[in-house]
């Protein structure tokens, strides 16, 4: 089974990321967070093999920023930095971050997960 | 009188003849000359009254003055006791000539108090003992050994005064531009040029016209143009000596055309500005902060900073050009005042050209910021748009895949969703759409009265953050005439600048104003720093433009309530709160008659858009 934590302050957009990952029955959302504060604290606890981190969110730090302290906390972790915004070469330029989706291409989201924990 | 002196001497030789002839010529170019050269001087004494152009005037004047009299009197004395005084009155106002010229380059650059009171003394003492004399001899006539004493001590009181002034002059010039340089050697070698002729004259005193009376004439002849040019140059030789002075600033003037940076615009001038008034150093200030400084110590630094009007503080002269946001000022010698002012009208044009420069480069950085803010804007809009679409799309897509499955409750749920993150998408849109109304004058307005108690409590009702911890104190019968669409925007965008920048709780309250309602709402946080307060209202105005912070929205809101504000007849505009210590946003609007407590009447519910 692998675990997820889900990084994003939009309530809607954070059920649409759940149940697009609940039809991959190998995924389960172990933990959720709003902030990087909480973010880090949930990553630290649970260790999932995957966190989906949104830019925007709550708090002075944002996901680009927050990224490394992620990694830092959760060091088996792979981190998808899926943003509405234009952030591909950022994410590029950050090497916590392992991906990048935007959000738009939210149909991507589930094969590029399967894709980064090795699922069939 | 002329012929007349002609036929007392003796005109024997054809070469005797010639002499006289230029004698005669040459001193009657003099003559023209002097009362020329003290003409001049006392215009441009009349056109600008310094202490120097006084002394000038006073210099010049006073020895035209002499031979424009001596011209009336005989050319020998004739024993009358009015022609010995005017003859006597004429000499000791002569001897006054170098003490004017003295004094002269003394208000320039001051001298030790004992040369001022030497010179005064000795001139004194000279221009007195005239009177002493019971006549003056005739030129050729015996001199009588007090008379040769006196004439020495003139001399003497002449050539020295001639010549300290003379070195002075020359001396100064060193570094000085082109023409004050060439005008102050050019007086220095008048002054030098009389103090000759005097000496030849005191040396000659025949009355036969020999070839040592001639030289004298001519050296004072000569003199003359030298002082012409040195307090009035012809333009025509100005223009020509100009040329450095002209190649610098067009040099400078390149310079400024690329500057982009106000830092640049003082690389481009502060070495010209300095030569082109042969001054010391030069330093620019913009915005009260020094941008460029050339030549300049520390200490002079502070000096310059409150340095407030051009001053002559000891041997400098600072000239200040003002320019719209700061000044370009320029450490010159003493002699920049008197001789520099052409080149100190050179210095204003280019500090004006100066000030062209800086305010393009400030056109620049705003172009540059609004370029900026209009990528992040972009950005921004994007972002905003793409999240709500993002759901929609994945909620209808969801649904799509897995209608047959999921239980009623869920379907619903997600149509709330969709439904939620349309309004998001709508409102976006209604400000986008808004702002291109409001730049196009294309904004669609109805005004009637609305009650600002019940559009406030709209408001307040329309935002779920806003339900609790707003404060409102405003009267039932408070009304203004406006559009209710408007007024329900220029609200909601307020009370939703107050919840995401401020600190609770947030305060609305209203009151009438001569010519309308002010309604203000404030909030307990920080308020808003100094230097972001006159970007407040403008498009994109986000206190952090960088997307890296965590500060969201697209910097429209306020853009939007001074837009609708002003297209209602009112305005828009911050105040940093005294008590609360937090912002507060206050808006006007035309007041208008409404029933108290009777929120019914007042249709403030309509849709915003």
């Amino acid at each position: 089974m692998n675990d997820v934590v889900l990084v994003e302050d939009d309530p809607d957009m954070r059920e649409m990321i759940r149940l697009t990952l609940m039809s991959e029955s190998s995924m389960q959302v172990c933990g959720e967070a709003v902030n990087a504060t909480d973010a880090i604290d949930t990553a630290r606890r649970t260790q999932p093999h995957l966190i989906i981190l949104d830019h925007s969110i709550e708090g002075d730090v944002m996901g680009l920023q927050a990224a490394p302290m992620l990694k830092e906390a959760a060091p088996g972790a792979i981190i998808l930095l899926f943003s509405a915004y234009d952030l591909e070469a950022e994410a590029d330029a950050e090497p916590s971050i392992d991906a990048y989706l935007r959000k738009d291409a939210i149909r991507e989201l589930l094969p590029m997960v399967r894709r980064l924990l090795n699922v069939a | 009188m002329v012929r007349r002196s002609w036929v007392a001497e003796d005109a024997g030789s054809k070469e005797g003849i010639a002499l006289k002839l230029i004698f005669e010529i040459s001193r009657n170019l003099q003559f023209v000359l002097f009362v020329l050269v003290a003409v001049l001087s006392l215009l441009r004494w009349h056109q600008g009254r310094s202490p120097a152009q006084a002394w000038v005037a006073a210099t010049f004047g006073s020895i035209g003055g002499v031979v424009l009299v001596a011209r009336f009197l005989s050319p020998d004395p004739t024993g009358t006791w009015g022609d010995t005084y005017a003859r006597k009155a004429l000499v000791a106002i002569l001897i006054l000539f170098p003490y004017f010229l003295f004094r002269f380059t003394a208000s320039l650059r001051p001298h030790p108090r004992w040369y001022h009171r030497a010179a005064m003394a000795a001139t004194a003492a000279v221009g007195l003992s005239i009177f002493l004399f019971r006549t003056i001899p005739a030129r050729g006539a015996p001199q009588p050994p007090g008379w040769q004493a006196y004439l020495l001590l003139l001399t003497a009181q002449w050539v020295v005064l001639s010549t300290v002034s003379a070195v002075v002059l020359w001396r100064g010039g060193d570094g000085q531009p082109t023409v004050a340089r060439r005008r102050m050697r050019f007086l220095s070698l008048g002054a030098f040029g009389m103090a000759l002729a005097l000496i030849v004259g005191v040396a000659a005193p025949g009355a036969e016209i020999t070839v040592a009376r001639l030289v004298g004439q001519f050296l004072g002849l000569l003199s003359i143009p030298m002082f012409l040019i040195g307090v009035a140059p012809p333009s025509a030789l100005l223009a020509v000596w100009r040329r450095p002075e002209l190649r610098a600033l067009q040099a400078a003037e390149r310079g400024l055309m690329t500057a982009e940076a106000p830092e640049q615009v003082a690389a481009a001038i502060l070495q010209h500005a300095t030569n082109v008034v042969g001054g010391r150093a030069a330093i620019l200030v913009v915005s009260q902060a020094v941008v460029g400084a050339f030549r300049l110590t520390d200490d002079e630094l502070v000096g310059a900073m409150r340095a407030e009007e051009p001053t002559s503080e000891g041997p400098d002269t600072t000239i200040r050009i003002e320019m719209r946001d700061g000044f370009l000022a320029v450490f010159a010698g003493p002699f920049t005042p008197y001789f520099g002012r052409d080149e100190t009208d050179l210095l204003a044009g280019l500090g004006a050209m100066a000030d062209l420069a800086l305010e393009r480069t400030r056109a620049l950085v705003r172009e540059r910021e609004h370029a900026e803010s209009l990528r992040e804007f972009v950005a921004i809009a994007s972002h905003d748009l793409r999240t709500p679409l993002t759901v929609i799309k994945g909620f209808t897509a969801l649904m799509d895949e897995r209608w047959a499955s999921l239980p009623d409750a869920d379907k619903k749920g997600y149509v709330t969703r969709i439904d939620r993150q349309a309004d998001q998408l709508s409102r976006l849109v209604d400000d986008l759409l808004t702002i291109s109304r409001i730049e196009g004058r294309a904004l669609k307005s109805r005004p009637e009265p609305v009650s600002v108690a019940c559009a406030v409590e709209d408001a307040i009702e329309g935002n779920v953050e806003a339900r609790h911890g707003v404060r409102v104190d405003v009267a039932d019968d408070l009304g203004v005439t406006a559009d209710p669409t408007h007024v329900q925007r220029i609200l909601r965008n307020m009370i939703a600048n107050a919840i995401a920048y401020g600190v609770p709780p947030v305060e609305i309250d209203a009151c009438r104003v001569p010519g309308g309602v002010e309604i203000r709402v404030s909030d307990h946080g920080p308020g808003v720093p100094d230097a972001f307060v006159p970007q407040l209202f403008e498009k994109f105005a986000r206190l952090d433009k960088k997307l890296s912070t965590a500060t969201k929205g697209t910097g429209l809101g306020l853009y939007i309530v001074r837009g609708l504000a002003r297209a209602a007849g009112g305005d828009a505009w911050y105040e940093p709160t005294g008590s609360a210590g937090g912002a507060c946003f206050a808006v006007r609007l035309p007041a208008a008659r409404v029933e108290a407590t009777d929120h019914g009447s007042v249709d403030a519910r309509k849709a915003v858009g």
